[in-house]
């Protein structure tokens, strides 16, 4: 805590607001206008925004990671170039989005009083967030025409349950597991060289596993429960040492296999995923149409504004990165995975200073979140795994994402904050 | 859309800027965690030894009497070479304990050892804390844990 100069973060700051005015301009060239007030605007307040965030942490979180938040700021930029080049319409919501979410960050790194402070309610978050997911049960709208009745409307902006959700488990699973996972890596039984674990300690876990389990397959949000379930296995290897892993995978299989006999979606996400030339123009038509623009833009890319993303359905939130591939090309999609993988070694590296037992779950569980959330989607998009709809982190257009990315990373802030032996502003 | 020249020239240059300030910005995160880590190697250099162990019977092992082993935040004891301290001795497994630094405590963890990890005489299940002056003992090793003296 306390007061520090983080010149670091200052200086790498400039990067992001330079790619959105640059971008921005590029847009306004090739659109044939000059410098429409909207994005000026847009412009501005994102560097205000991010001069702001950096004088918040200056002053009260000195010693704070002062790369997680250009790191961030990089993404963002990227998620609103997206945004204005294929819904210029939503631009100005996005912002909105992106102001309440570093309003959010502030208030998560601000209002804590200890970060330990999460882990001593953690029934209470986690019957929160299983009320919500009840609560989209039963009067869940669905506002895009998805498919799926995901959100919860509030006075015109809508909220996704399911992403506050990330939030909740990887608390409730780290608080957990600080407190027992000695217990559960104690491993009192063993039948030959097989050692199980305590099943007393472990009941509560896999009941709120299988609980949120059950509540999403129920919702067929297949990309999230994908998610949950590979975060609860690597917060389990994190917590306990132990190797459970191979059978967690083991689970996985069967679950997959239980998945594609009972869901016709399941089933039907496998076949396009495996073979997506022959519905090219029905089902596929989806994947088809994101390979074809990784395709158009080769290697440097066409250039901002000259691709044809809007023949993408969903481009802006499931399927952005093939338009930022078309555009910006594969030096441009490389890029953009490098800055995911910058994230989740800030969050591991935070994690492995971190001062509890804990916060180092804590910040190694929002690490996962978010590298495999951007894993599972880029992967989608590729083709190398069958494809589900989630959003890629600060890059899709979608409010609740943005929002619960943005007090993910306060968190992270928060728990680097404390670390005894930060030295991240010793530049 | 009908581009004039100039702007064709101003596009172009734009789009490098794009790509150069996506590469410098992640070059400058390399350098940074370049310098991050050549601090932090500094500074374990110049940590004193937060915990020794001792041996005080050195088995069939070519450990002396009274060596001092100085322990790692996350060490591995057992018979194989991929382990930070190799003990030598066949009544220890490859891969017999480890010794570990958790919220400023040590302790020990047998890893399912043949012939288990005593503590004072008994032998422990899954992980002990560590005492100051606890003995230690790995097949027909005893080994005296020393911690950081203050």
């Amino acid at each position: 805590m306390g007061r520090g100069w983080r010149l670091v973060e200052l200086s790498l700051l400039v990067y992001p607001v330079g790619l959105l005015a640059v971008a921005f301009a590029t847009l306004n060239i090739v659109r044939g206008t000059f410098w429409e007030t909207s994005d000026v605007r847009i412009v501005v307040l994102f560097g205000a925004l991010l001069l702001l965030l950096h004088v918040f942490l200056s002053a009260r979180l000195g010693a704070a990671d002062q790369a997680l938040l250009p790191i961030v700021g990089m993404l963002v930029a990227l998620g609103l170039i997206a945004v204005n080049r294929l819904e210029p319409s939503l631009a100005p919501r996005q912002a909105l989005w992106i102001v309440l979410g570093c309003a959010a960050l502030v208030g998560t790194a601000l209002v804590l009083p200890r970060i330990d402070w999460l882990a001593r309610y953690r029934y209470t978050w986690a019957s929160a967030g299983i009320l919500l997911l009840l609560a989209t049960m039963v009067f869940g709208v669905d506002p895009n025409a998805s498919g799926t009745r995901l959100w919860l409307g509030f006075g015109g902006l809508y909220f996704q349950p399911s992403e506050i959700m990330k939030v909740v488990m990887v608390t409730f699973f780290a608080s957990y597991l600080a407190e027992k996972g000695v217990l559960i890596s104690h491993a009192p039984l063993r039948i030959g060289r097989v050692v199980l674990p305590p099943l007393p300690y472990l009941a509560p876990l896999a009941a709120m596993w299988a609980l949120s389990m059950a509540l999403l397959i129920w919702q067929r949000d297949l990309g999230a429960a994908l998610l949950f379930y590979l975060v609860f296995l690597a917060l389990l290897y994190a917590g306990t040492g132990r190797p459970y892993v191979g059978v967690g995978l083991i689970f996985l299989i069967v679950g997959a296999i239980v998945a594609y006999t009972l869901f016709d979606h399941v089933q039907l996400r496998a076949r396009i995923w495996l073979d997506p030339w022959p519905e090219a123009q029905e089902a596929a038509y989806q994947i088809v149409q994101g390979l074809t623009a990784f395709a158009a833009g080769g290697i440097m890319g066409s250039g901002l504004g000259y691709g044809y993303a809007e023949y993408v359905p969903a481009v802006h939130t499931d399927f952005v990165l093939a338009a930022l591939g078309e555009e910006l090309g594969l030096i441009g999609t490389l890029a953009v995975v490098a800055l995911y993988l910058a994230l989740m070694h800030r969050a591991f590296r935070i994690a492995l200073r971190a001062p509890s037992t804990f916060a180092m779950l804590l910040a190694a569980g929002l690490g996962a979140t978010l590298g495999l959330q951007a894993i599972i989607i880029l992967g989608g998009n590729l083709r190398l795994i069958p494809i589900t709809g989630i959003t890629l982190p600060f890059l899709s257009y979608g409010g609740s994402s943005i929002l619960v990315n943005f007090i993910m990373v306060g968190l992270l802030l928060r728990v680097s904050a404390e670390s005894p032996s930060s030295g991240g502003n010793r530049a | 859309m009908p581009l004039e020249l100039s702007d064709e020239v101003a596009v172009l240059l734009l789009r490098v800027a794009i790509v150069a300030l996506l590469y410098v910005f992640l070059f400058s995160l390399v350098r940074l965690t370049q310098r991050e880590l050549r601090g932090q190697a500094g500074a374990r250099r110049m940590a004193p030894t937060q915990g020794r162990l001792v041996v005080i019977d050195r088995g069939a092992s070519s450990k002396s009497l009274g060596q001092a082993i100085p322990l790692e935040p996350v060490t591995r004891l057992g018979r194989s070479d991929e382990n930070t301290v190799v003990l030598d001795d066949d009544f220890v497994s490859s891969q017999h304990a480890m010794v570990v630094l958790k919220d400023g405590r040590w302790w020990v963890r047998d890893e399912g050892s043949t012939n288990g990890t005593l503590v004072n005489g008994s032998r422990i299940r899954g992980e002990a804390p560590l005492e100051a002056g606890d003995e230690l003992q790995l097949g027909q090793i005893r080994l005296r844990f020393v911690p950081q003296e203050h």
